[in-house]
């Protein structure tokens, strides 16, 4: 399967760094994504190696190539009303 | 390298009494899988229920251990603190995490706590835990397009079922079912895949909405309505659907059709808080007007020593002092407090005296492990013939009518279990006995050559 996100672009990132955030990134991909590697054209490659990766994460997040934060709420409070009533209405509650 | 490959077709609520014994010779697709593999009651979780039965089943592991133990759980033991289990809720391993690090390509459709989704080595369209399709509902997020080029808008599952308009929610729920079993038969085609499962909850919405018009023995059985096929009718529909599954997959695939529990016809509802409230478990600070549920109910917290939970089963919590922000029972005395309220749960009776035969579980008696906040007891009133109304304010022990709307049926502890594997000749194995959910997750691995994690609690089947 082909996908529009076939090979990664750490577009601006000064050279120095490239290799202490490709060993930072690959160590969080290898944790959260299989195979499908992102296409990431929006880095800025500002600040250290850290915040790098960390923006990076954020665009993978901001894109679903990755799963959100387990700390953030799945449901907005709107969202949650309408799985309660549905919970509700098929008996489930 | 093995060419085998696992087809699962889950069918929530699947009946083993209809599937295997009233409707097996009129099945096709269904008894030709039977006859050429084998098959068998599959025991659910306890409780058997949904959520958390599919990840159950596909973790290989009981709710203690995924600290998982109905649709909403307690976050923590303050009152109000009940959170959706989603699948951020599941922290263990499940079939396809495994295999995905391992390589092996994954398509998943429907299997419930699969929402928000997580990147697999494949496709995942998740659950009726969704909102909606607005939100993103597959990985990878770009799934959505190609899902709606090939069946329009896809429906996670059925809106205003609480609806006596029969017309309404059958035309909804074949809506769901065709889109589903078609979108699945797409990606079996055009994807490289190892394992692939999908999940049709079109069956338990049936049961739940059209038993009483099949069953005789329903309290509310209406002879010669025009929905008297309603359920068998669609069990048929299923049948093709699945027979072009069939058709699409090559002689390496191992097949699969299984369900997270059974049914039964609905007796009626057990007030479980109004018979807290009658015997001097539960107190509340203000009569309602109207019924309320309970978690909108006043109640008066320092002089409550246990409420519970409305569903298909029934979930009891006590009120500890220390544990709970105004409890009530002295830590020395919860075990007796828990003894005495079984004591009197088991000997619940019908509205003319008779025992309904409730069953109640202590979770260390059930789950080898407890992970979050379990439920003090767990309930199943009647044996699951009767489910458990949570609202207060009713003014009644014996309901007949939902609190929610109308329901026709029950879970049952068993579902089903219909294994082909091409490789292995029909007969010897043809019915199975004492299969349990959390089989199905090792079995899948090895059927996979893939080793089975030693903390699995079921047994790869052979």
């Amino acid at each position: 399967m082909g996908t529009p996100h076939s090979s990664v672009v750490l577009a601006a990132v000064e050279p120095q760094k490239l290799r202490e955030v490709a060993e930072l990134l690959k160590e969080e991909l290898t944790k959260k994504i299989f195979g499908a590697v992102p296409t990431i054209s929006e880095i800025t490659g500002n600040g250290s190696a850290q915040e790098i990766v960390r923006e990076i994460l954020f665009l993978l997040e901001k894109n679903g190539m990755i799963a959100a934060s387990a700390d953030e709420p799945v449901y907005s409070a709107e969202e949650e009303e309408k799985i309660r009533k549905r919970l509700e209405d098929l008996g489930y509650l | 390298m093995s060419e085998k490959k696992v087809l699962i077709i889950g069918l929530d609520c699947a009946t083993p009494q209809l599937v295997f014994d009233a409707w097996a010779a009129r099945l096709p697709a269904i008894s030709s899988l039977m006859n050429r593999g084998s098959y068998g009651l599959l025991r659910s979780c306890v409780p058997p229920i949904t959520v958390p039965a599919w990840s159950c089943m596909m973790s290989g592991k009981n709710p203690g251990r995924l600290g998982c133990y109905g649709f909403r759980n307690r976050s923590d033991h303050s009152y109000e603190g009940m959170t959706f289990a989603t699948s951020r809720a599941i922290k263990e391993d499940r079939v396809w995490d495994i295999l995905s690090r391992a390589g092996k390509k994954v398509i998943l459709v429907g299997v419930p706590q699969t929402y928000p989704p997580a990147p697999v080595n494949g496709l995942m369209v998740t659950c009726f835990l969704t909102p909606d399709t607005s939100c993103q509902y597959t990985y990878p997020k770009e799934l959505a397009t190609e899902i709606q080029e090939q069946v329009g808008h896809y429906l996670l599952d059925v809106d205003d079922y609480r609806t006596e308009n029969k017309e309404q929610i059958l035309s909804q729920i074949y809506e769901m079912t065709e889109k589903r079993f078609a979108i699945f038969k797409h990606f079996l085609e055009t994807r490289p895949w190892d394992f692939a499962m999908m999940v049709e909850m079109g069956i338990d919405r049936m049961h739940h909405g059209f038993w009483k018009y099949m069953d005789p023995e329903h309290p509310k059985y209406e002879a010669g309505s025009k929905f008297e096929n309603a359920i068998f009718n669609y069990y048929k529909y299923i049948d093709d659907r699945i027979a072009e599954l069939l058709s699409v997959i090559d002689e390496h695939t191992v097949v699969m059709i299984v369900s997270d529990h059974g049914a039964r016809a609905t007796k009626g509802g057990f007030c479980i808080n109004e018979w807290l409230r009658q015997e001097g478990y539960l107190s509340l600070s203000e009569e309602p007007a109207q019924p309320v549920p309970i978690g909108k109910a006043k109640i008066d917290w320092p002089k409550t020593i246990a409420w519970g939970e409305g569903g298909y089963y029934s979930r009891l919590f006590l009120n500890v002092k220390g544990r709970e922000p105004q409890g009530f029972i002295e830590p020395e005395n919860y075990e007796s407090v828990r003894s005495e309220l079984i004591k009197k749960l088991e000997a619940t009776r019908d509205e003319n005296g008779g025992l309904i035969g409730t069953r109640v579980f202590r979770p260390e008696d059930v789950y080898d492990e407890i992970n979050g906040v379990a439920p003090d007891l767990i309930v199943y009133f009647g044996n699951l013939a009767w489910r458990s109304i949570g609202s207060v304010g009713l003014g009644i022990i014996h309901a007949f009518e939902n609190d929610m709307g109308p329901d026709d049926a029950n879970h049952a502890e068993d579902g089903i279990f219909i294994m082909y594997d091409p490789e292995q000749p029909a007969g010897a194995l043809r019915k199975r006995e004492g299969l349990a959910i959390t089989d199905i997750a090792p079995t899948v691995l090895k059927l996979l050559g893939m080793a089975v994690p030693a903390d699995m609690e079921g047994k790869a089947l052979r």
